[in-house]
């Protein structure tokens, strides 16, 4: 077992990216990404592959989830003030693909209570598909809030036909202890889902929206 | 979490037995041992073969390469019947006409589907379908329906959509049609139901695998149900029993197994690598993967895992199967497969002929017959072993 990147390399540039970002102020709350690259790996041959992970702290908070409800979750959904709809009110879009999509389009994710997801396909048709938005299902001992800030937490990461990847993984009102954590378990995750773990690792670096890059590895 | 705990760290870490080889014998009574190699041909050295299918009767298997060659094998006797250039690229499906073991389909990223015709050793027919700008789809896997009247291709993402097409086999190879809504992300498997005609799953890297009804004239229609499976399923295998006909396996890019009720919202069963891992005795799960999962003809599914395969520095590599028992949802040691000093192994597929019992394991430039080396057992003992073998699991945890 090696160590790969270090605590304090860790923290030595998640502050140096907040730094960077907080001696150039921009008009909106930067998100910082990890980027990493790939080697010993053929994009084109080797499979692709997608994967989520749950971070511990929300990266992208703005992000609108809609919640597709039966009774108990439009009420409770209502209470919160999130935005919910009924099995009625999809019926009203009457599979309409140009409704769904503008539906789809409205909303970064959704939430579908157990007894509705399975008639999502009957009731929207494929549109929910097509912009990659299929519901997550919510079940009425989850809590709505945390199921909500769960899918918030998530990222994906995603293999394209190229030899890197990013995802974001927080924002610069984070503190550097909550970066690192959020760093440390995309990392461990995405080596996971790597076939030869770190021997397909070339860099990693992280860095915000309009700052300096900070090599991490 | 401890602060310590933080710096990243490489865990590789190589896999081994859990238990001793006298143990490992008893536990896994049966044995199959390498009863026929057969070398692929010279020609074929750089070129590795990578899918693997065989025909109903078990007369044939064919095999499909990186290169876009595709071997016919007789079964029986293990002899070359022949190799052909099919594609220009890597062949990505290949599958046996269902109601003709004569007839091979096979699909590459070039674009293409050719039919051959073994008989006449020529090829039949080949599918294509052009975008807009003209180019050809690259398909990313293949599959029959039951009866041989549709054949459907995934494609992979392009200009925003990603495909499954459909083709009616019989009446002038025309394209029926297309779905292009229900993925949006590169098609990784499609899979008919093994007995009903028009039922058909497909799964991709968008994570959602989808069940359509493909009698109906829209995909809107068509689109029947959705499993959001969260990490991008690379295999869907439908369930061939009679009484679980609404039940499918997917197997994950991390290597989950998963058994689904499509009715369902929860899986039936999640075969996580931990617990297969285990069942295998084996010590590392993050090296214990899925090769392929085999029908036997009264028997319980049986799924073949390897660990350690494919390593340079190879030691200790092992191929195992597990039977996966449908009513208690879990794995129990079926049998063993003796590698005995090869150097080094690599599967990159393998399919069980029922009739035979025979494993065929697709390798580096070789095919393997695996020849049980057991008399054969009744239901009723393995389901005994089986139990006793839990027991004894939950023993050790204690």
């Amino acid at each position: 077992m090696t160590t790969k990147v270090s605590k304090e390399t860790l923290y030595e540039c998640v502050n140096a990216v907040l730094e960077g970002a907080k001696t150039k102020k921009r008009n909106f709350r930067e998100t910082v990404e990890l980027q990493v690259g790939l080697k010993n790996y053929d994009p084109q041959k080797d499979k692709r592959f997608s994967g989520t992970v749950k971070l511990k702290h929300i990266p992208k908070p703005k992000m609108q989830v809609c919640v597709l409800g039966d009774q108990v979750h439009l009420d409770q959904a209502k209470e919160l003030g999130l935005p919910c709809m009924s099995a009625d009110d999809l019926k009203k879009l009457n599979k309409d693909k140009k409704l769904v999509k503008k539906l789809a389009k409205k909303y970064n994710a959704f939430l579908a209570s157990e007894s509705l997801i399975k008639q999502i396909p009957r009731l929207l048709g494929p549109g929910l598909n097509k912009a990659g938005k299929f519901p997550t299902m919510v079940t009425h001992q989850d809590k709505l809030t945390e199921k909500v800030d769960e899918i918030k937490a998530t990222i994906k990461f995603q293999m394209k036909k190229v030899l890197c990847l990013s995802v974001a993984i927080g924002h610069i009102d984070h503190s550097p202890d909550d970066l690192v954590q959020n760093i440390y378990i995309a990392m461990n995750f995405l080596v996971s889902l790597l076939k030869k773990h770190w021997q397909n690792v070339k860099s990693l670096h992280i860095k915000s929206t309009m700052g300096k890059v900070q090599r991490l590895y | 979490m401890a602060s310590q705990d933080l710096d990243i760290k490489d865990y590789y870490v190589e896999d081994a037995d859990s238990c001793t080889e006298s143990e490992l014998m008893s536990i896994f009574p049966l044995k199959y041992r390498v009863s026929k190699k057969i070398s692929l041909s010279d020609s074929s050295r750089n070129t590795a073969y990578v899918k693997i299918a065989v025909g109903a009767s078990e007369e044939s298997l064919a095999i499909g390469s990186k290169n876009g060659e595709v071997s016919c094998y007789d079964c029986n006797v293990g002899n070359s019947l022949s190799t052909f250039k099919a594609h220009e690229q890597e062949v990505t499906g290949i599958r046996y006409c269902p109601t003709n073991n004569k007839i091979v389909y096979s699909c590459s990223v070039d674009g293409t589907v050719k039919v051959r015709d073994m008989r006449s050793n020529q090829f039949e027919h080949t599918y294509e379908y052009k975008n807009e700008g003209g180019k050809g789809m690259p398909f990313t896997c293949l599959d029959l329906n039951n009866t041989g009247e549709f054949l459907c291709t995934g494609t992979t993402f392009i200009n925003e959509d990603a495909y499954l097409l459909f083709w009616d086999v019989r009446k002038q190879q025309q394209l029926l049609g297309a779905y292009a809504d229900s993925h949006s992300d590169d098609v990784t498997a499609v899979h008919f139901h093994p007995y009903k005609r028009a039922e058909l799953a497909s799964a991709a890297m968008d994570n959602l695998i989808n069940i359509f009804d493909v009698s109906k004239s829209s995909e809107s229609d068509a689109f029947t149900q959705c499993i959001n499976f969260e990490t991008t399923p690379d295999s869907i295998i439908w369930d061939s029993h009679q009484d679980h006909e609404s039940k499918l396996f997917a197997i994950n890019f991390s290597q989950v197994i998963q058994y689904w009720d499509i009715e369902d919202t929860e899986p039936l069963a999640d075969l996580k690598p931990k617990k297969y891992c285990k069942a295998m005795r084996r010590t590392t799960p993050e090296q214990c993967h899925f090769l392929s999962l085999n029908y036997t003809k009264t028997q319980d599914p049986i799924l073949m895992f390897g660990s350690n395969l494919g390593l340079s520095t190879h030691v200790n590599a092992c191929i195992r199967t597990l039977r996966f028992d449908r009513n208690k949802k879990m794995l129990f040691p079926h049998s063993a497969l003796e590698l005995q000093g090869s150097k080094t192994v690599e599967v990159f597929d393998s399919v069980y002929l029922p009739n035979s019992d025979i494993f065929v394991t697709l390798e580096n430039g070789s095919l393997k017959y695996w020849s049980p080396q057991h008399k054969k057992r009744n239901l009723a003992e393995d389901a005994v072993s089986g139990e006793e073998l839990s027991f004894n699991l939950k023993k050790q945890k204690l």
